[in-house]
């Protein structure tokens, strides 16, 4: 009976474990999406009381004002932070990018929710407006880092989805190669002069794409580094555009790739 | 009954018109026109040039007309499987290649949940 429940438990650990690798950046989504929805209503409070404030200046409304200000502030912080737990996440889940570059990722990414955390731990010490004003100044000075490891680890994610569809397309074609060098003695000379020429045509694409490839990492480490917002989007922009050129160029290697898969079928 | 065919009644009074008898056309004489024949004739010569006219124009409409486009044989090359084709590997390399176009073509280089989001940092209290 004991046996029997130790392997109901090891089937269950088992199912957990075979879940699919998305399911915990679903999860991520889900959880920012909420967050989301609570910022927007405690940033129409805020922006109420605050109208109130200003337009009354009495006791009362300043008192309304620092609580909704200091709950808003608060929120922020979980917005963002639930947001980089997100990257985290799709970081950690990510098939194309090297471990080396996913842990440098992750610790920009983890070095940015510790900055948030003790912003949201000292939203309660806050006394006044002008101590809320000073605190949220903090997070102004800090944004144009915070956003350019959001964009840049971002931007890494796309690359990364191209790049392990690459390595999909460079282990096929190693394959493929294998396969002709294999049966090269049994095929006719004009059948190897045929596959032949569409090697040489996939070598030489696939140096073009890598050349993309490396466009796209070369805008995405600007990225991270931009000292302003707008210099950060202006690279994202360019990376996203490399990323469309990647992605076509792989196409067409993939149609090549079936297109030797098709020569090799036939003696001729 | 038999009388009234074998005599025919006549009285004084009617006179029997003069009837010339019917295919006997060189007694006419004088009364038959002498270009009538020409005139037939020519008819006959027009309309045969009509006719003629009009199977040239056919014959001529046919041969310009475009030809309707007849769909070529194609001719089937029996082509010669190769050694590698019935190679297990192969076949496994050409269904990986086929899914991994499949992926490639939906791959989304775009993601909208990597938005992140947008704040309104200065509090603006200070007017």
């Amino acid at each position: 009976m004991r046996k029997m429940f130790a392997f109901l438990i090891f089937l269950t650990l088992s199912a957990l474990l075979a879940l699919p690798v998305g399911a915990s950046s679903q999860q991520a989504y889900q959880d920012y999406l909420y967050q989301f929805d609570v910022y927007r209503s405690v940033f129409s409070d805020f922006q109420t009381a605050r109208g109130e404030y200003l337009k009354f200046q009495t006791l009362t409304s300043q008192t309304t004002a620092l609580t909704k200000t200091k709950t808003m502030l608060v929120q922020r912080a979980m917005l963002v932070r639930t947001y980089l737990l997100l990257l985290t996440e799709r970081l950690n889940e990510n098939q194309g990018l090297t471990p080396d570059e996913q842990n440098r990722y992750l610790s920009l990414v983890t070095s940015e929710i510790n900055f948030l955390d003790r912003q949201k731990t000292a939203v309660p010490a806050i006394a006044s407006l002008d101590g809320a004003a000073a605190h949220s100044k903090e997070l102004e000075t800090h944004y144009p880092a915070l956003y350019a490891t959001m964009r840049g680890a971002a931007s890494e994610l796309l690359r990364g989805a191209v790049v392990a569809q690459v390595s999909d397309f460079d282990r096929l074609f190693g394959d493929a190669k294998t396969l002709i060098d294999r049966h090269r003695p049994s095929g006719s000379p004009e059948g190897q002069t045929t596959v032949d020429r569409w090697i040489v045509v996939i070598t030489n694409k696939r140096e073009i794409l890598a050349q993309t490839l490396e466009d796209v990492r070369g805008a995405n480490q600007k990225v991270f580094k931009a000292p302003s917002a707008d210099e950060a989007d202006r690279w994202v922009a360019d990376s996203a555009k490399a990323i469309i050129t990647a992605k076509q160029q792989l196409l067409e290697l993939t149609a090549n790739l079936t297109e030797l898969i098709a020569s090799m079928r036939y003696q001729d | 009954m038999e009388e009234q065919l074998q005599t025919p009644v006549q009285t004084p009074d009617q006179t029997v018109p003069q009837v010339p008898p019917a295919g006997l056309p060189a007694q006419a004489g004088n009364k038959f026109p002498v270009w009538l024949p020409f005139a037939v004739g020519l008819i006959a010569l027009i309309l045969g040039a009509i006719v003629a006219a009009n199977q040239i124009m056919q014959t001529l409409s046919r041969t310009s007309a475009p030809a309707a486009p007849t769909p070529a044989p194609i001719p089937t090359i029996a082509r010669q499987l190769s050694a590698v084709a019935t190679d297990s590997a192969f076949l496994l390399l050409e269904s990986s290649v086929s899914t991994l176009s499949g992926r490639v073509s939906a791959l989304s280089i775009q993601d909208s949940t990597l938005t992140p989001p947008t704040l309104d940092l200065p509090l603006g209290f200070q007017q």
